[in-house]
Order: structure tokens, then sequence, then C-alpha cells
């Protein structure tokens, strides 16, 4: 029955996905202008939703523990490819977050956020952690951190921070002593990280008053406030936006929810939300029954950094938080991030298969 | 428990988010729109095409083409006096401007625009665009192209630059010509173009085409005809009419001297302000003076008809008088053509829409039965001729003296007529010739008249 149901979730947020891409990238986005081809990204983001698919099914074969066993080593492999973007990664619009390897781009970041998660969920499902367990874990959230403020990626940064938390939340070892003092590390090491970028205080200012500058530094949030609110409840009906002709920058990626809004009102709103949670409520059962630690904290992470991320974009786009640059998890094109997503899944439907038997 | 709290804390996040978004589309919908209308709304207010005007036998005699004009933005030019002197040198100037005038024009910088001149040569915009002269711009507009040039310059007519019609048959059915214009409404992408869906046109209503009763190829060959004599005799004014006298329809009208439409500020005002067919003309001899016209035919010559009102100017006489214009006289022939009959002159058959469908159809107006007396009464007063029984004729020719009473110099001009009457089951013409020209007006009438008959 839940499989069923995690199934179809799954299925409807792909379609609306689907739906989303070809609306926001076949009428005026870049592929327009770079590669004179309206369908580039959306036959891309079908052939990268082809693949997750198919990692999807084969996840949902493999036994959880391989991926419990080889934890550390697929952390180190992901902290290797992140590092890798600093030098070797092509940059696009001021971050460099991709490594190009011909014929795809890859995204280090969406792997890393995976590869923590398991590494967490092993980490975090022992009883007890002794100190050098917690400096361990201190000096990989330095160093990750680090490269992801270089790239710079303060979403990647943001929701696996947000995940871990939320790990800690639900491991046996996450008494509000240690979330406090985690959370105390994490609030210092952003203010200090934050006084570094003067972009990050420009945000926040932009954030309090959008319409201060509406044709400058607060052009986006404003034009993506104007997608949102401008059709009403109804929206305009599905590929009738007006902002994704070039008016909203990134309505393919980072902002696609806006043009969703604009396209299909606030009863598409209600419909994705009610999928996220369904995802939600998915997940929250599948951990309640999985057998050992690992298994629930690994699908908890899982479901959890999948709401995070539909949580910050959907905050950002409505200008309830700063701009926090991330892409809405099957809904935005979003290369091969897709992909991670999808095998995170494929991991869910594997947890879920074992509890079964 | 704890994924209870992981529950709660999501569906809470997403409830927030859910209302900050109802929050949006409710509450700052109205200001959002606005915002959105004033970056991407546009509403523009479209000519339509100008109608074209026919022969009736389908030839177009106009056609409207577009052409380059030139503006000036003051706030953008840099050097007014080397940039307006290098137009200078390219280009008349707009309203016969001088140079000077439009320097001080733009450097009074209280506007955007001023035009420079208007739809000018393809050839020297080009070198004009090569220049890249700043604060210089181009824009495309519509001109009136008559095809034909010269041939049934009168009765066409012409446009102005506007493309609104000032004479001739572009002035007297502007209403049909012109064309509604229609207001366009779209959102516009960053990049300026319309987005398709959102499109509205409210009304899309070309000009609609005149079709005339004018017979093209008789029309070129009476030109033909008039410019070989004028060649031979050197006369200046007159004019030929063919007509139909059982229809009314006027199948060739040329007024000399004529001129280009295409350049027609080239030409003296008074070849188009006061055409011979509009000039006023003692015609009635001392012997008939007393004698009262009757009312009726007051009417019906008083009756404004498409030939009388081809100018914009008053040229219209009221018939009480002793004065009368040849367009006048001209009607006076049409009733005595057709036996006592009275069938309006008309110039236009009827108006067709874009599509060719017919909108209006123009039947003579006046359909008037005089008594033979009557007609013999005022063809004797009027034209001149003294015939006791109509019936008895089939073709009539005859000749009237007229003496211009428009200017202070006396003024002799001849009118001569030659008809086939309705009566015989040929098909029925009448050939009107005038001319001012009294030494051998004669001969060069006769030539004329038997050069159209052959042709008809």
């Amino acid at each position: 029955m839940l499989k069923n149901k995690l199934f179809l979730i799954i299925l409807g947020l792909i379609i609306l996905g689907i739906l989303t891409v070809y609306s926001t990238t076949t009428s005026y986005c870049e592929c327009c202008y770079y590669f004179d081809n309206k369908l580039y990204f959306f036959k891309k983001h079908l052939v990268y939703l082809a693949i997750g698919i198919v990692l999807m099914s084969l996840f949902s074969k493999i036994d959880y523990n391989i991926l419990k066993r080889f934890s550390n080593w697929i952390l180190i492999f992901s902290i290797i490819l992140l590092a890798l973007t600093l030098n070797f990664g092509f940059s696009y619009k001021g971050a460099s977050r991709w490594l190009n390897f011909g014929l795809f781009s890859f995204r280090p970041g969406d792997f890393f956020k995976l590869a923590i998660i398991i590494f967490l969920a092993n980490f975090l499902s022992k009883d007890k952690l002794n100190f050098r367990n917690h400096l361990l874990f201190f000096l990989i959230f330095i160093f990750t951190s680090i490269i992801l403020f270089r790239q710079p990626d303060i979403g990647t940064f943001l929701i696996i921070s947000l995940t871990f938390f939320t790990i800690l939340l639900s491991s046996k070892i996450g008494n509000w002593k240690t979330i406090l003092s985690y959370f105390i590390i994490f609030i210092s090491f952003i203010v200090i990280l934050f006084n570094e970028r003067a972009y990050a205080g420009k945000r926040i200012n932009v954030f309090l008053n959008p319409y201060q500058d509406t044709r400058g530094i607060g052009y986006q949030t404003v034009q993506s406030l104007i997608a949102i609110g401008s059709q009403g409840l109804s929206g305009a009906g599905f590929n009738r936006s007006i902002q994704k002709w070039g008016y909203l920058p990134q309505a393919h990626t980072d902002f696609a929810f806006s043009i969703f809004c604009e396209e299909l009102g606030i009863i598409g709103v209600l419909f994705l939300f009610l999928l996220y949670l369904g995802f939600l409520n998915c997940g929250i059962k599948i951990a309640e029954e999985s057998k050992d630690n690992f298994a629930k904290l690994l699908v908890t992470g899982i479901t959890a950094q999948i709401l995070w991320q539909a949580v910050i974009n959907i905050a950002s786009a409505t200008n309830t938080i700063p701009i926090i640059a991330t892409s809405l998890p099957f809904i935005s094109y979003s290369g091969s991030s897709i992909v991670f997503t999808l095998i995170g899944v494929g991991i869910l439907m594997g947890a879920e298969k074992l509890n079964e038997k | 428990m704890r994924n209870r709290k992981l529950l709660i804390l999501f569906s809470t996040l997403f409830l927030i988010l859910f209302l900050r978004i109802l929050y949006i589309q409710m509450l700052q919908h109205n200001k959002l729109h606005n915002l959105q209308k004033k970056q991407s709304y546009v509403k523009e207010i479209i000519q339509t095409k100008r109608g074209d005007i026919f022969d009736r036998n389908g030839i177009k005699l106009t056609d409207t083409i577009m052409k380059t004009s030139i503006y000036a933005n003051p706030k953008m030019i840099k050097n007014t006096e080397k940039t307006i002197d290098t137009l200078s040198k390219y280009v008349e100037f707009y309203f016969g401007r001088s140079k000077e005038n439009i320097i001080k024009k733009i450097n009074e910088k209280d506007s955007n625009f001023i035009w420079i001149a208007r739809q000018v040569d393809d050839k020297t915009i080009k070198k004009l665009r090569e220049l890249k002269l700043q604060g210089i711009g181009f824009i495309k507009e519509p001109k009136r192209y008559y095809p034909y040039k010269q041939i049934a310059s009168h009765l066409i007519g012409f446009c102005g630059i506007d493309v609104q019609g000032l004479y001739g048959i572009e002035y007297l059915y502007e209403n049909y010509l012109k064309g509604i214009p229609y207001i366009k409404t779209y959102y516009r992408t960053i990049s300026n173009k319309p987005i398709p869906w959102s499109i509205k046109i409210n009304k899309d209503e070309k000009g609609r085409n005149i079709i005339t009763t004018i017979d093209f190829k008789l029309q070129k060959e009476v030109e033909e005809i008039l410019d070989s004599s004028i060649k031979k005799h050197s006369w200046k004014k007159g004019c030929a009419i063919v007509f139909e006298p059982k229809t009314g329809e006027i199948l060739a009208l040329s007024i000399r001297p004529n001129f280009d439409p295409n350049n027609f500020l080239k030409y003296p005002k008074e070849i188009w302000e006061k055409p011979i067919i509009y000039e006023k003309f003692e015609v009635i001899n001392r012997k008939t003076k007393h004698l009262q016209l009757e009312d009726l035919f007051k009417k019906i010559i008083n009756y404004k008809t498409d030939i009388d009102k081809l100018s914009p100017e008053e040229n219209y006489i009221s018939p009480s008088t002793e004065y009368f214009t040849p367009t006048q006289i001209f009607k006076v022939i049409s009733i005595l053509a057709n036996r006592g009959k009275y069938i309006e002159p008309t110039l236009v058959k009827e108006v067709r829409d874009s599509k060719w469908r017919i909108i209006k159809n123009f039947k003579p107006k006046q359909i008037k039965e005089l008594s033979e007396e009557f007609t013999t009464k005022i063809t004797n007063i009027l034209l001149g001729i003294n015939i006791e029984n109509i019936a008895k004729y089939e073709e009539l020719f005859f000749e009237k003296n007229m003496y211009s009473v428009n200017k202070e110099k006396y003024k002799e001009v001849k009118l001569y007529s030659y008809m086939r009457l309705t009566k015989s089951k040929k098909p029925e013409y009448a050939i009107i010739f005038i001319i001012e020209h009294p030494s051998s007006a004669d001969n060069i009438a006769r030539e004329i008249i038997s050069q159209i008959k052959e042709i008809r």
C-alpha cells in the first residue's frame, strides 16, 4: 500500500516537474540563445530523468547495509570531487559548482548531499560518540563548509546543515546539549563566513526592502513576487506565464516555483504542497518501520533533505527568507541534481522493501 | 515520537509558506499586477492599410508602399550644426524648413521628436544609415503610390503625407478608403516581442476598395489622343469625357493640364484647385436670358454628383444665376442623350472590402422623367440647339460657345458634344470635349472626337 503511495507521489512530482521544465525552458531562456534549440533543456531534463529512474529502481534493489559499509569511502570520494570544483570546475554566473565531463556536466554538491547523509546516518546511529568522533565530524564540517563557501554554494551548505540537525534530532544521541553545542558552532561559523562575503549583507537588505531598488539588486526578488502575485489565485494557466519571457532570471532553475505559481495559481501550489507532505509522510512511516537505527536515520535524512531544499527554495522565491540559490526538487530544471534526488528515493524504496520482508 | 516532531515541523513550514503565497496572491495582487503591466503590457494603435482604387475591370490604379522617414531626437544629438549640415546635403527638410530653422527647433529641445525629412528614397536612406549620425533615427511609414502617374490623375486625385485623401476619388471616398485604426494589446517579452497568446486585436478593418466606372484601357487611349493633339496644336486647357448616358457611368475623364499625383507638390496648385470642369461660364444668350428655369430642372442641375465633388474647393455655383460649370452642362447633355430622362452621372460602381466582398453598390441616384417639351426647351436654352423631336435622332453632334467669367480677361471656351441616342441597339455613349483654344478649336475637336469614336 505504502509502496504504491510513494510511487504515485513521486510520479506526480515528476509529471509536475516535466510540465514546469517544459513551460520554463521552451519559451525564453539561455538555450534559445546559446544553443539555438528551444527543446535543448527540456530534452536534457528528460534524459536525466530517465537515468534517474533507472538508478532509482537499481538502488531500490540494493541492500542499504552495503551503503553503510562503504559510507566513509563514499564521503571521501564525494569530498574529493567537491574540492576539484575549486580548481577544475567551470564557472557559471559567478559560481563554480560544476565539473564538466564532455558529454555531461555534473554537480559534485548533489553527490555530496547524498554521501553526507549516508555518512551521518552511520555516524549518528551509534549509541554513543566520544570526543574523537566529535572532532572528526567537526573537521569534516569545517573543511566541506569552506569548499561550499568558496564555490560559493550557500544553498547546499544550508540544506546539509539543516539535514544534519534533523538527523541529530531523530538519533539516540540527539539530546539538547549536543544539539545546542552544534547549533552554536553552526551559527558562529555562518557569522564568520558571512562577514567575509559582502553580497550576503546586500541580500538581507533586499529581503527587508525588495522595492527599494527594483531595477538593481532587488530586481530578481521583485520579479519573482510579480510572478507569484500578478495573476492572483487562479493563475494564468499552463504555459501562460509572462515573467518567464526574460523578466525573471533563472526562471527555469532556482525560480521555477514562481513561474509554477504564476501559471497554476493557488490550486497548483496546494497540490504540490500536498505531494511534498505526502512524501514526508511516506518517509516518516518507512523510518518508523525500519528495524535498525542506520536505516531509520538514512530514510529520515533523505526525506528531510528533499523537504528542506523545497522549503528553502520556496521561501527564497516568496521572499520569506533572503535569496538562497537552490533548485526545487523534482520541479526545477536542475541537470544532474534530479538523478541524485531519484537515487535517494530509490534508497527509500529499498528500505521499504527490507521492512516488508 | 521524534518522527511526529518532523511531521509537525514541516507541516508548519509548508503552512507558513502557503499563507505567505496566499498573502502575495490576494493582498499584493493589484500592486504586483500593475507592476507587471507597467513593465510588459503594450497598447498600440495601428493604422490599417488604405484601400485601393480600381477601374471597372479590376485594374488597380493605386498602391501603398512603405517609405523611410528621418527624424531627430534633440536630446540625443551631440553636434547639431554639423549633423544638420551633413543631412542638408542629402535631403530636403520637411515642410521646406531651412537649415537654420531646423537647428533652432532642435536647440529648443522641448520634445524628443522632430521630423527631418519624410518619405525619402531608399538610396539616400542607405547612405545616411552608413553615416551613423547620433540622434538621427529612421522610421517606416506608408506612402501612396500611383503606378500610372498622369493617367486619370484628376479622377484618382492624391493623398497627403499622412496618407489622407486630398483630391479626387481619394478625397471624395476617404471614409471608405482610409480604414479604421485598431487597438492591438499584448504582453511583450523582455526583448520587445509580443508573447503570442497575449495578443488581442479589437477590430481589424482594412480600408475598402473603390471600384470606379472608369475603363482604364479607354481612359489611357483618350489620354494619348489628348497628348498627341496638344503636341500637334499646342493647346493647354481642355477636357474630354466619355460616358454611358443610359447608366450614367463615366468611362473616361481626362483633363488638361494634368499632373503626376506621386509628386503633386511640384505642380502649380491651380491645376487641381480650379480645373476647367469647375470653371464658371456664361452659356445663355441674351435672347433667352428672360426665360425662367423650372424648379425641377433647377433641382436636378443643383444636385451635387461625384463629378462635382472631386475637389475640396467650393466650385459649385447655383444655377439660379446665368452661369454654369461644365459639370452642370454635362447633366443637361445626359438628359438629352436619355431623351428626357435624367440619370445621374456616376464615377463609382461599388465598394468592396479587402476580401473583395461587395460592401456597397452605387445605383444612379435620381431618375426623373422630363417632358419632351421641357427637354426641347432647356436644350435650346442651355445648349443652343433647336430640336423639334428628339425621337427622330440617332446621333447628335453640336457645338456651344461658352464665355468665361472667371477672370477679368474675356475668354472664349468651346464645348463640343457627340452622342448616340439611347434608342439605338448599338452601345450608346456620349463624348464631350471642352477646349479653351477658340482659333482652331473646331479642327481639334473634330479630330479628337473622331479618334475617340474609333476606339470606342
